[in-house]
């Protein structure tokens, strides 16, 4: 981040504010909804993470990057959210809030519209099956394309410890989806081979 | 498949599949894993779930939030600012009279002359709420947003420092009582 913007921040003058805003406003709002899988809660916690952010912008060391530093901010308050909302935990409210995913800018035909909003139902469940931390870990890798060393930042976990959960996480995922999607032959996969 | 049995267990541990999730595999490796891939269906399963996985997560979309975000995050923040200032001045109001009572009966005056300076303070309330206001303003220039941190220790010990003399207050009104019956 310019170092002048940090400064006018820290002084918390708005234009400063409005400025980091514009400029986080995507992946920070893509985390939370990733996280909490509710557009509107992810709308909220989004604002409370700047917020937030302007409240502790003094313990911000500017010789680093901002931005792992950012989503540690927003990490933390949405494992937060999560913790006070059990143990009601699914991502599944979302519902017909998540109608971003396939507004027309994304999708060219009614067809498309739909498939893409299956998609959009199945990358969620696939979040669901996962811990707060390793949601966080999975959505800062996929789709803010955070480095391991950045991801260590951002979640205050050491690097062997990112590298692991981050591969079970995955791991996880792609099981569960073996397991809705591939059912059939999995059962008899299960089974013991024929001599 | 009995002299498989050692490179099966190869293929089907963590540390394979960690390298293999992070693309850290030579070119003899991918070779052997394809043949493997050709006799085992487990790991057929496997790695097309993982490919689908990789493939759902990489084409959804970044969520967008909604237009009016910007505008609605300075308003909170602009607000939360307001509600702080007005908490800190509450409890600069709050602590001074209580402090200059304290002080007063520790330097030897009575309830009583405590009681008129709080009355007297009172009084000098329309001069003294803009004079914390500007004092506030030029803080938290000097301190930015670290000021309500510092204030919030400066308050914490000044409660505890009025707290001690609220109950040397308490004990010299109930001594001055007792005098007085005498
Ligand atoms: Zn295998």
């Amino acid at each position: 981040m310019d170092i002048r913007l940090f400064q006018a921040a820290k002084r918390g003058e708005e234009t400063a504010l409005e400025q980091i805003i514009t400029q986080y406003q995507r992946p920070v709002y893509a985390l939370c909804y990733r996280m909490l899988g509710n557009a509107a809660e992810a709308e909220d916690a989004a604002q409370e993470v700047f917020i937030k952010m302007m409240t502790k912008i003094h313990t911000y060391d500017p010789s680093r990057p901002f931005a792992p530093w950012l989503f540690r901010v927003a990490t933390n308050h949405c494992r937060d959210r999560l913790r006070r909302r059990r143990p009601v935990f699914s991502l599944e409210e979302g519902g017909e809030e998540g109608a971003w995913e396939w507004m027309p800018g994304n999708a060219v035909n009614p067809e498309a519209a739909v498939e893409a909003k299956e998609e959009a139902e199945a990358v969620r469940r696939l979040l669901e099956c996962l811990s707060p931390m390793d949601r966080a870990l999975v959505t800062l890798f996929y789709w803010q394309g955070l480095s391991y060393a950045e991801m260590a930042e951002a979640t205050g976990l050491t690097l062997s410890a990112v590298k692991s959960r981050l591969f079970r996480a995955r791991r996880e995922m792609a099981r569960h989806l073996r397991r809705e999607i591939l059912q059939p032959e999995v059962s008899h996969a299960a089974q013991p081979r024929p001599r | 498949m009995q002299h498989n049995h050692a490179q099966d267990e190869f293929w089907h541990s963590d540390g394979w599949w960690m390298r293999l999730s992070e693309g850290r595999i030579s070119a003899d490796e991918a070779r052997a894993w394809q043949a493997h891939l050709r006799r085992c269906r487990l790991c057929r399963e496997e790695w097309r779930a993982w490919q689908e996985m990789e493939r759902l997560l990489t084409a959804a979309p970044l969520p967008r939030p909604s237009s009016t975000f910007v505008e609605a995050t300075v308003q909170r923040w602009s607000a939360h600012r307001r509600r702080r200032r007005w908490w800190m001045a509450g409890a600069i109001l709050f602590i001074v009279p209580l402090s200059a009572m304290a002080y007063t009966v520790l330097m030897g005056g009575t309830f009583l002359q405590a009681v008129a300076l709080v009355q007297k303070l009172w009084a000098f309330l329309g001069l003294l709420v803009p004079m914390l206001v500007r004092a506030l303003v030029t803080l938290s220039m000097a301190f930015g947003t670290a000021l309500p941190w510092i204030a919030a220790t400066f308050a914490l010990l000044l409660i505890f420092v009025a707290l001690l003399d609220g109950t040397l207050l308490a004990g010299s009104a109930v001594f001055m009582q007792r005098r007085s019956r005498r």
